[in-house]
């Protein structure tokens, strides 16, 4: 037997996993510090400091003193930084290879707080920021005018009733010029009158034989020839006429339109008319709703690579270098990770608030329950209070789907800037916040309607324009308001949607206190364009009457000439000699019948 | 290093059992291909120490077998893939899975299976041909390689006074 039996090597083995036990026993400690602090560099990039790190083993509890995690985009501040961790950890599963904590306790874990030292950065991100998309500050300029002087106004020369006015004026002297030239080719009164003593010349002409006829046709049609070349004339003067006609009729009816144009451009240019759809809600609190949910995909962009890459182990898992863990049905179905229960008391410039999960893992379809997440605050910003509760759960294809409600009571808000821009200042000096809501998430996709009173308010700030410090001044003079705030679409760029009866409020409010300014303000425009407007129509009247005398006179040469063309003296007295001939014949035939029968 | 090597060295030329060191190599072998510490290791580690295994041999051939793990990553995932996803095992896992041993062991992560299902298979023939060439060396190589001047040159060296000192020794 002692042929193939080691003894002593029965020994060594002993005493080697006894070293290797004592070894982990004592050093557990520093090693779980250094493993934590390495592996939490190596996925922030950044200096991990742990204070103290303990283990007791029945049972198996980790406990962690003094976490900080350096900001690796601010090194001077921890990203992440608690007092005190436990975490009870089951050893069975873990030696099969899960992590399933029972209890996770993390107390006073803060964000953002500055560091005793600033901590080294060993690698840094794309660092894309979603700075502030200007979204608030375009619509600020709209305020950013004050109200002209009526006079200074009415003065330029960029208004279309002067504008219009100068152009049918113009219009007039040309179109005048045109219809002189015309008039100036007519037959003169002299001329018509010289026509028609030629008529009554050949009308007085006796005939005597056809010789006489034939002449009297040949007069005529010379006589004839003139005329028509007359009428062209005439014609084409007519023409000229209608032309004009029409220019001037469209020009003195863009005139009289003008002042009506006038009047939007300016309405336009100086938001007299935003008064009416102006979206005050968004312009006050868009850019803090903006940055609210800037929270939000901040988390989001925190946790998404985290689902993706659980994505990929799922897609290709024959792709993994080191191997992979196949789960097969159990008897008590466990997933990879699992945190049973979680407390962490999270402590912001805002107050302190207590989180509670259950359930957490990124496996819910193995025991087939959702994360359940409850954030409670007591002292929200002082006396204010907050519930949160959240369920969530990602499915075997990494969907991840959840939603919540929210409710938040009494929070005392103290000087919160609203704006701060060229146009106008305005900050909320003090108010209560209370408010609830409900959320949804699929994917990206996010879903959420909040709704917000604030009571007892009280604002300050100036305007740099009249419109600006009267919206300041009606904003001040509300001592409530309720808002609804709808977000929809990709968490990292949601559709915004504020409403609030504030709208409304402002609209009534701000209407009523510039009602008087705006309509003093339109009636003197609106009274200095139409004097602009009669002016330039009193100027094209005058015109006008001189074109209607052109036009008769065209009109009267055309039918002294049609008279004296249509005069038809060739025949007449064609049939004059034709009815002499017959009575000479007539006489002939008696003549010589009274011969015949004596 | 040089050291272990010596006594590898020792083991071949020594009057130790052929079958003694060919089995170190093969469970050497099998220990290389796995992650240090698991269940199954530490059985092997026990079988090493407490068998009349040579245990010089056997540290060389981890060390050895542990470098060409690197190199066969894919390979024995891929058969631990292969085991563990086929059809056909799948009552046979889900039994296995219900014990205890069997998730200690790890031995439903791809790569430990797969690690030690190619380790215990190959480690027969390597022990016959382990076997074969130890023999062949004992005849053969040794007489052969003494007859060259390097070979001179290197039993003057550092090297060759450790193995000296080791020889001197004995067997662990």
């Amino acid at each position: 037997m002692s042929r193939f039996i080691r003894w002593k090597g029965l020994v060594g083995f002993f005493v080697v996993m006894a070293l290797m036990i004592t070894f982990i026993y004592v050093f557990a400690d520093a090693l779980v510090k250094k493993g934590i602090e390495k592996s939490g560099e190596w996925y922030l990039g950044a200096e991990v400091n742990v204070n103290e790190v303990e283990i007791n083993y029945l049972p198996l509890t980790l406990n962690i003193e003094g976490f900080q995690a350096t900001d690796p985009e601010k090194p001077s501040h921890n990203l992440v930084s608690f007092s005190q961790a436990s975490a009870g950890v089951d050893v069975w599963q873990y030696l099969f290879g899960k992590l399933y904590i029972s209890e996770l306790t993390v107390a006073e874990l803060r964000i953002d707080q500055p560091r005793q030292s600033a901590g080294e950065v060993y690698a840094l991100g794309d660092g894309t920021e979603n700075g502030n998309d200007g979204a608030g500050d375009s619509m600020l300029p709209e305020l950013d005018v004050s109200l002209p002087k009526a006079e200074d106004l009415l003065n330029n020369s960029d208004l279309l009733t002067v504008k219009r006015g100068k152009a049918l004026a113009q219009s007039y002297q040309i179109e005048k010029k045109k219809l002189q030239a015309a008039y100036e080719t007519l037959p003169t009164k002299d001329a018509l009158a010289d026509y028609k003593k030629q008529v009554e010349q050949l009308a007085n002409i006796k005939i005597e034989s056809l010789a006489d006829l034939e002449k009297l046709n040949k007069d005529f049609t010379v006589l004839k020839t003139q005329f028509e070349a007359d009428q062209a004339i005439i014609k084409q003067a007519k023409q000229q006429v209608s032309a004009s006609k029409t220019l001037l009729t469209e020009q003195t009816k863009a005139l009289k339109d003008a002042p009506n144009a006038d009047w939007k451009n300016i309405e336009s240019k100086y938001q007299l008319d935003s008064v009416d759809g102006a979206d005050f809600a968004h312009l006050l609190f868009g850019e803090q709703a903006r940055e609210y949910f800037g929270y939000a995909d901040t988390v989001y962009q925190n946790i998404a690579p985290l689902i993706k890459s659980s994505k990929v182990d799922k897609a290709a898992p024959v792709a993994s270098d080191q191997g992979r863990y196949v789960q097969f049905n159990d008897e008590i179905p466990l997933p990879d990770v699992l945190i049973e229960q979680a407390n962490f008391s999270l402590i912001l410039p805002q107050g302190e608030f207590a989180i509670s999960g259950k359930e957490l893992t990124h496996q819910h379809w193995v025991r087939g329950h959702n994360s359940i997440v409850n954030v409670k605050s007591d002292n929200v910003q002082g006396s204010g209070a907050l519930a949160l509760a959240l369920a969530f759960s990602l499915d075997k294809q990494s969907l991840l789907t959840g939603d919540g409600q929210w409710q938040l009571a009494d929070v005392d808000l103290k000087d919160v800037s609203l704006q701060k821009s060229s146009a106008f200042t305005l900050q909320l000096n003090s108010g209560s916040l209370s408010g609830n809501g409900t959320f949804s998430f699929i994917d990206d996709q996010v879903n959420s309607e909040n709704k917000f009173n604030l009571a007892n308010t009280q604002y300050s700030g100036a305007g740099t324009s009249q419109l600006s410090t009267l919206f300041i001044d009606t904003v001040r003079s509300l001592k409530s308001l309720a808002l609804t705030i709808a977000a929809k679409g990709k968490i990292t760029d949601p559709t915004l949607s504020i409403s609030s009866p504030l709208d409304n409020q402002l609209k009534d409010a701000m209407v009523q206190q510039v009602s008087t300014k705006l309509t003093s303000f339109k009636t003197d425009i609106k009274a200095g364009l139409n004097t602009k407007l009669t002016n330039a129509l009193g100027v094209s009247n005058k015109e006008a009457e001189s074109l209607m005398d052109v036009e008769a006179l065209i009109g009267d040469t055309d039918k002294a000439l049609d008279k004296l063309i249509n005069s038809d003296i060739v025949t007449a007295k064609k049939k004059e000699f034709e009815d002499k001939q017959k009575d000479k014949l007539k006489d002939k035939a008696k003549e010589k019948l009274g011969k015949l029968f004596g | 290093m040089l050291t272990l090597l010596a006594k590898l060295f020792n083991a071949l030329n020594s009057e130790s059992s052929t079958r003694q060191i060919s089995l170190a190599i093969a469970l050497g072998f099998i220990v290389g291909l796995s992650p240090l510490l698991t269940l199954h290791n530490i059985f092997f580690i026990f079988v090493v120490l407490f068998l009349r295994v040579n245990i010089g041999g056997f540290i060389v051939a981890w060390g050895f077998f542990k470098g060409l793990s690197y190199l066969l990553t894919s390979l024995i995932v891929t058969v631990g893939e292969s085991l563990l996803t086929a059809e056909s095992l799948q009552p046979l896992f889900d039994a296995l899975y219900q014990s205890s041993l069997f998730k200690l062991g790890h031995l439903h992560h791809t790569y430990t299976l797969g690690a030690l299902v190619l380790g215990c298979l190959l480690a027969v023939p390597l022990y016959y041909l382990s076997n074969f060439l130890i023999e062949k060396y004992r005849l053969h190589i040794k007489a052969f390689f003494e007859k060259f001047r390097i070979v001179k040159a290197l039993k003057a060296s550092k090297f060759y006074r450790i193995y000296s000192h080791v020889s001197g020794q004995g067997e662990l």
